[in-house]
């Protein structure tokens, strides 16, 4: 794991594939399939890939209501209503994939214990992901993870990757054809990756 | 060990020369069985254009080597869904990572021979065709399949030698593939394709390789008169060449007959003698064997039978010199009906027109024992026909011929078999003869001397060298009698079917066999190959001339030199 990243958010759940996490910036959570990581005690670490996120009162129950008008000037609502920050929040899902091996080394797979509720959640930098991302076994357990929209999620992960490693066409490819070999007999939803996958490569 | 690394470490052993970058697979067998051969699903890299029907592959099995031959392939794909939706009308992308994966080439083999690893024992490079075994097993699932290389080929196709006779190069590489002559001549044996596909050209190198290693006498019958002096290669035309026969090649080894000595002075070319044949040589069985050419019906054969057992062995010159209206008069004192008899006459009078045939000859003024006695030395004789190119002449001339050597061989072998003197073993004997389904046909097979040889007279040193383009025609009975079958391009679905005759597996060949060159490729299956094959043909060059033709030939025989060689039988006959 490399020190110089920012802390995003703390775990406020766990199971034993997922973890949920609060922002601690409200309406700031990581993009959708970004690598994230968290730190616990004796070096142990754990990898979690974002498959959502939501906003919402602090208090269950307690709907949030619209405090605006038709003819509001363009000032932020948030700054005319400070109390906002203090009643809503940013939650944060992410899929457990991976973990920080015995010599530090990022692992894919199912960890043995999810993180502890508090640790902090950050996002994984470049390297980070370059490291992990070294295979695409992860995606056969993200496809068994029971996620919505686990195309979108596998996509966008594919995206991050392929971005961090330099808009490396050969990674793209690479991961394009793992995700073949999964869905080969689910033509619809291959081709829905598959395109999305193509569509990142548009955008560079 | 575990399975996947005993994999790997069998083909780190086996295929790994030091200092050599490991050939990767082609492909892996998925499916299959024995007798419907193997599919092989090709790896990412390889796609099915790189591959060719007829190609020579090798699978590593577990425990054997597998020598196949591409005989299929096929689209294969993950999800019929994909065709709705073709990938790469959306993105190029999408289609390279779906390629091999969602969709894939398939290729099916048919494994043709196997040789079990030894282990220790096998040495790289040492001869291992004594160990090779027909198939009995398949591989295992995901075996890898490589490309045949070159000393695969040498394992199993042998060097040249003695008995071994490069007859071609496998399509992809460029090292020969040997036929062997033993067994050629052990057993009749066919040269099929259509016309224009270079069955003269196929015939005529093999006889060069039986010949030159002096395995067998030969006896051409040579329709189109291409054999023995010289040819003219199969360019376009103002490009041909003339090219060396086979007497050019092997000098007065080599005899040349002619029966329309006409034709062979106007050509140039010098004879060493002219067949005539004596009506009192021509046999019923001669006649019979024309029944479909002159129109001949039973009762008429029948009638040839009376009128024999009446005049004897003159009957035909003497029916022939039978005024019409004394036809009457025959019939009666044959017991003929008088109808037939006249239509007999009729069609038989043609035979006298024809311009070799004598009204009588003994034999001292014939020179078929002379050629004869070629073949029992052990020289080789090429009959030209000159102009005479009608089936009706050919057939007579070498059924007439044929029968006097059927006869012969039968006696000579029976002294043999008698007293078993090495001296006394009579010489093998191939005679080849051309438009084979004229006497081969089922109608005619069973009571013709060629009928006979093909089926059983190679206990008696005589075997058939069959040049067809018709093969279909053949009596399926000899068909599958044939040792070995060298063939061109065919295409009719029923003549394809008849080069299979007798051969187990056969119909998976069917494809390679269509999707031939047009010219000078051939698919060579039976005996004398240990796995049918498909070759590109030896050119027929001065090259190929330097291997075969014997020293002290060389300088006379230049295409286009007339120069021919003396010997005693030139001066007289030439």
């Amino acid at each position: 794991m490399h020190d110089d990243l920012v802390a995003v958010g703390e775990v406020v759940a766990v199971s034993t594939a997922h973890f949920e996490a609060q922002s601690y910036e409200l309406n700031q959570s990581p993009s959708f399939g970004s690598l994230v990581l968290t730190r616990g005690p004796g070096g142990s670490g754990h990898y979690g890939l974002c498959a959502g996120s939501e906003t919402a009162g602090i208090e269950p129950g307690r709907m949030p209501i619209a405090w605006g008008a038709a003819d509001d000037d363009d000032v932020d609502i948030y700054d005319r209503q400070p109390q906002l920050r203090h009643v809503l929040r940013t939650t944060f899902r992410c899929v457990l994939v991976g973990f920080l091996g015995p010599q530090g080394t990022p692992m894919q797979g199912m960890p043995a214990h999810p993180p502890r509720i508090h640790e902090r959640v950050w996002q994984a930098g470049e390297a980070d992901i370059r490291d992990f991302f070294v295979s695409q076994h992860y995606l056969r357990f993200l496809l068994r993870a029971d996620v919505e929209h686990v195309e979108d999620l596998i996509a966008a992960a594919i995206g991050h990757a392929y971005r961090a490693h330099g808009g490396d066409r050969a990674y793209l490819v690479g991961a394009g054809r793992a995700v073949a070999r999964l869905l080969a007999g689910d033509h619809e939803r291959l081709s829905a990756v598959l395109e999305m996958l193509a569509s990142e490569e548009e955008r560079g | 060990m575990n399975e996947p690394a005993r994999f790997t470490s069998r083909l780190a052993t086996e295929r790994v020369d030091p200092g050599t970058v490991a050939p990767a697979p082609l492909g892996m067998v998925t499916h299959g069985s024995l007798l419907k051969g193997l599919r092989v699903r090709l790896e990412h890299g390889t796609t099915v254009e790189d591959m060719r029907v007829g190609r020579f592959m090798v699978i590593e099995g577990q425990d054997n080597r597998f020598f196949c031959l591409v005989t299929d392939m096929e689209l294969g794909m993950a999800s019929e869904r994909m065709l709705l939706n073709p990938p790469h009308r959306t993105h190029p992308l999408v289609a390279e990572m779906l390629e091999d994966i969602a969709t894939f080439g398939v290729v099916d083999i048919q494994p043709m021979l196997m040789l079990p690893r030894t282990g220790e024992s096998e040495i790289p490079g040492a001869s291992t065709a004594g160990n090779l075994e027909p198939v009995r097993t398949i591989p295992v699932h995901f075996s890898p399949v490589y490309d045949a290389t070159q000393e695969d080929f040498a394992s199993v196709f042998g060097a040249e030698d003695d008995r071994h006779f490069a007859i071609g190069q496998p399509l992809n590489m460029d090292i020969p593939v040997c036929l062997d002559l033993e067994r050629i001549a052990e057993r009749s044996n066919g040269v099929f394709g259509k016309s224009g596909t270079g069955k003269s050209f196929l015939t005529r190198i093999l006889l060069a390789g039986v010949i030159s290693r002096d395995i067998a006498s030969t006896l051409v019958f040579d329709m189109h008169s291409e054999y023995g002096w010289e040819t003219q290669s199969e360019e376009g035309i103002g490009q041909r060449k003339v090219l060396p026969g086979l007497r050019r090649l092997f000098g007065s080894r080599v005899h040349v007959y002619t029966i329309d000595p006409e034709s062979s002075r106007a050509r140039g070319v010098r004879v060493d003698g002219e067949l005539m044949v004596g009506l009192n040589q021509i046999d019923i069985a001669d006649i019979a064997l024309l029944e479909e050419e002159l129109d001949l019906s039973g009762p008429m054969l029948d009638t040839c039978y009376l009128l024999r057992n009446v005049w004897g062995e003159d009957w035909l010159r003497t029916l022939l010199e039978t005024q019409p209206p004394a036809m009457e008069n025959v019939a009666q004192q044959v017991g003929a009906h008088k109808g037939s008899l006249s239509a007999l006459f009729r069609k038989l009078s043609q035979v006298r027109e024809m311009g070799f045939v004598r009204d009588q000859l003994s034999d001292s003024q014939s020179v078929l024992h002379e050629m004869i006695g070629w073949l029992e030395k052990g020289d080789h004789v090429v009959l030209e026909f000159g102009r005479y190119r009608r089936p009706l002449v050919y057939m007579l001339v070498a059924n007439l011929l044929t029968r006097h050597i059927h006869d012969l061989w039968i006696k000579k072998t029976e002294n043999y078999l008698l007293t078993k003197k090495a001296s006394d073993e009579p010489r093998r004997l191939m005679l080849v003869i051309e438009e084979a389904h004229k006497f081969l046909s089922p109608r005619v097979a069973r009571s013709t001397s060629f009928g006979t040889i093909a089926r059983e007279m190679r206990k008696y040193y005589v075997t058939l060298l069959v040049v067809d383009q018709r093969p279909s025609g053949i009596d399926p009975e000899v068909a599958s009698q044939l040792g070995t079958r060298l063939t061109a391009l065919l295409t009719e679905e029923n003549d394809i079917k008849a080069v299979f005759t007798g051969v187990s597996g056969g119909e998976h060949l069917r494809g390679v066999l269509a999707s031939l060159d047009s010219k000078k490729q051939a698919l060579i299956l039976g005996h004398a190959v240990p796995m049918p094959v498909v070759v590109r043909t030896r050119e027929y060059d001065e090259a190929f001339f330097a291997t075969v033709r014997p020293p002290g030939v060389a300088a006379m025989d230049l295409p286009g030199s007339n120069g021919a060689p003396r010997d005693p039988l030139a001066d007289l006959f030439g």
